[in-house]
């Protein structure tokens, strides 16, 4: 029999109080711990996702809307930017390089991003580190797709695989119209990189704009001899499709065809340097067209987190609200028991327990229940932040980990720990203080 | 040999006023003695004075050589768990905790080797008769003819020198508590320790080596609650 026994059994005894102190502590803990990893890996996800782009152009409305629609897929981007106006931005400096991107389609819910091979070999994801092949390699012809590492999983998709795109529809399994015409096949998969690239896939610009020549010319004909009301449907953005036979070879695309919907630059750098002093003149310059959205991505999901940055504080200061109200239910319950201890503690005082002694056992009795509250919220915390995680990549394509880093979980262990013996300091004393004659019976 | 429990000059003040003093008491090791008196002449006190439950304000006590009253904190407490056993007329086992457990924690303060407590507190529980099924039920759960005699058990479980016994059998009948006073006084003898029992009732004087009665040394009780010598 020692200390540590008595004080376990005191705990045993009041098992439905412990239960429910520990309960609290846990559910205070665990969302202390999902905030605090959600907004870790969400900062991480936004800011890996972001990649060695110094600059991105879109025609969205907003810088931010840009980036998360062209960078996060966050929604197909509501507008193009003509060919000439493209060729023009991606000569109009000697950019270090420049990718352009076409977005709009997708594959069973899973964006498609026309592209070039560029976006392989110069593109990082993650800064300092570019796409890597799992499998395959790089698209080199239309209608050919590489594959992002969630979106392979998600699908079961292998190299050699064909696959129907759809128009539009990101997001969904269901609607959009499916360009029969034109399957593609799979050459690639990549590895996981931890950002939205990862649930996306990727195939030549020349796929999307022959793909919709094709059916602009389809609809165009099916104007011409009467049939569009009869054999035609709407798409997702209320133009009019058929399933005619046009043929449209990569030499026949106009300039109408060739739409871009974001273009991801780059300025030259010197080794080793990820700044360039060109970098705010260049900005400005775009910035004066009016015809375009220019935006620096590491800067605008820094706004992101500017605007989100007020309601994470007071979401953090909800679970630390929680977590002092969890304190304040050990103080009690501790508390309120040692009325009830109090002829427990005289006993123990005569069979020789000094004060200290007894006051060092409620002491532990509350750590340990903070203890065991920490441990079942760090539980808690994996169960429900996986949860959670898997809702974001479903929703936004964000990697999260559904628990902070392993310092952050000790930390807030060690808090609650803390916290718990704090709130056993007042029940501590009381219990120090226990007159023993008293508790024994009438004083004869 | 020193004395078991040697009083002098001792003197307490209640709240309300009262004065209780005891010129002179002295308990050889071994010795089983009956504080008789009434209610309120102030032998639960007595008792609680002997274990530095509560603090003398003149006086002194010595229990097996040591003057309890110089002790303070933890050194008292200590001192009182190896040295002193008690037993209450309630009992006062810890709830929650077993027959076994009880003895156990009582052992704590001592200086019975670890490894050796629990063959003692079984064979203690085996002495007053408690079955090896009820050793280890919580002890609140057992009859309270058991809980006596767990409690009996208790008060000689870290070889005290000293058992102090409050008013064991004021709950009792007659047969049962002629019965648990004799179970009280072998299981102090089978340990060498010298006992101090307080009691009401006049049919235990016969059962004692030496009676003190408080009552009548200090006249009226609650006038003043001195008490003179007893050799």
């Amino acid at each position: 029999m020692s200390d540590l026994s008595i004080v376990l059994r005191s705990l045993r005894t009041r098992l439905l109080s412990t239960t429910i102190s520990v309960a609290s502590v846990a559910v205070a803990v665990a969302l202390l711990l999902v905030l605090l990893s959600l907004r870790e890996s969400a900062t991480q996800a936004f800011r890996r996702g972001s990649g060695n782009a110094h600059l991105m152009v879109g025609a969205d409305a907003s810088p931010l809307v840009v980036v998360l629609n062209g960078l996060f897929y966050a929604n197909p981007p509501s507008r193009s930017i003509p060919h000439a106006k493209a060729q023009e931005i991606r000569t109009s400096f000697p950019w270090a390089w420049s990718v352009a991107t076409q977005l709009g389609d997708s594959y069973r819910g899973s964006p498609l991003v026309a592209t070039e091979p560029a976006l392989f070999t110069a593109f990082e994801p993650v800064a300092g580190r570019p796409f890597q092949f799992r499998t395959g390699a790089a698209f080199d012809r239309p209608f050919q797709v590489v594959v992002g590492a969630q979106a392979a999983a998600m699908h079961g998709l292998r190299v050699g695989d064909k696959i129907v795109t759809t128009h539009g529809s990101w997001g969904s399994r269901e609607g959009g119209h499916q360009h029969e015409n034109h399957p593609c096949e799979v050459v690639g998969t990549l590895e996981p990189t931890g950002s939205a690239h990862d649930r996306a896939l990727f195939t030549a610009l020349e796929t999307s704009w022959v793909i919709h020549a094709e059916e602009r010319l389809e609809r165009e004909e099916a104007s011409h001899t009467g049939e569009a009301d009869g054999d035609a449907h709407a798409d997702d953005a209320g133009h009019d499709h058929d399933h005619g036979h046009i043929h449209v070879e990569v030499a026949d695309l106009t300039d109408e065809d060739r739409l871009v919907t974001d273009i991801l630059l780059r300025l030259p750098t010197r080794p080793g340097s990820d700044a360039s002093a060109a970098m705010q003149s260049q900005y400005d310059r775009l910035r004066r067209d009016p015809t375009i959205t220019v935006a620096q991505p590491a800067q605008e999901v820094g706004r992101l987190f500017a605007i989100v940055g007020s309601i994470d504080e007071i979401l953090l200061a909800m679970a630390l609200a929680v977590l002092v109200s969890s304190g304040i239910g050990i103080l009690l319950s501790l508390y309120n028991s040692m009325e009830m201890r109090r002829r427990h503690i005289a006993i123990l005082r005569v069979l020789g327990t000094s004060a200290g002694r007894v006051f060092g056992m409620v002491l532990a009795e509350a750590a340990i229940i903070g203890l065991l509250g920490a441990v079942g919220g760090v539980l808690l915390t994996l169960v429900a932040g996986s949860v959670a995680a898997e809702l974001v990549e479903a929703r936004v394509g964000l990697v999260l980990d559904s628990m902070p880093p392993v310092r952050t979980v000790i930390a807030v262990v060690a808090g609650s720990v803390v916290l718990a013996m704090l709130a056993g300091v007042l029940p501590a004393i009381r219990a120090y203080g226990t007159p023993i004659v008293r508790h024994l019976g009438a004083i004869d | 040999m020193s004395a078991a429990v040697e009083i002098s000059g001792l003197e307490f003040r209640y709240a309300d006023g009262f004065r209780l003093g005891v010129a002179s008491l002295r308990v050889e090791a071994g010795e089983h003695v009956l504080l008789a008196g009434g209610s309120g002449c102030g032998k639960s006190t007595l008792l609680h004075l002997v274990a530095g439950l509560e603090d003398a304000s003149g006086g002194s006590i010595h229990v097996a050589g040591t003057a309890i009253g110089t002790l303070r904190g933890a050194a008292r407490d200590a001192f009182r768990g190896r040295t002193i056993g008690m037993v209450f007329q309630t009992h006062h086992l810890l709830p929650g905790f077993s027959a076994r457990e009880n003895l156990l924690v009582a052992m704590m303060a001592s200086s019975i080797p670890e490894a050796d407590r629990g063959i003692r507190a079984d064979m203690l529980l085996a002495a007053v008769g408690i079955d090896t099924n009820d050793r280890d039920r919580p002890a609140d759960r057992l009859s309270v003819g058991q809980q006596q005699r767990v409690a009996v058990a208790r008060a000689v479980a870290a070889h005290p020198v000293l058992v102090l016994a409050d008013e064991p059998t004021a709950s009792l009948d007659p047969a049962n508590a002629g019965a648990a006073i004799e179970l009280l006084r072998a299981t102090c003898r089978a340990h060498g320790a010298a006992l101090l029992c307080t009691s009401h009732d006049p049919s235990m004087r016969v059962r004692f080596d030496r009676v003190v009665d408080l009552e009548e040394w200090q006249g009226a009780p609650h006038a003043s609650k001195g008490m003179g010598h007893s050799a």
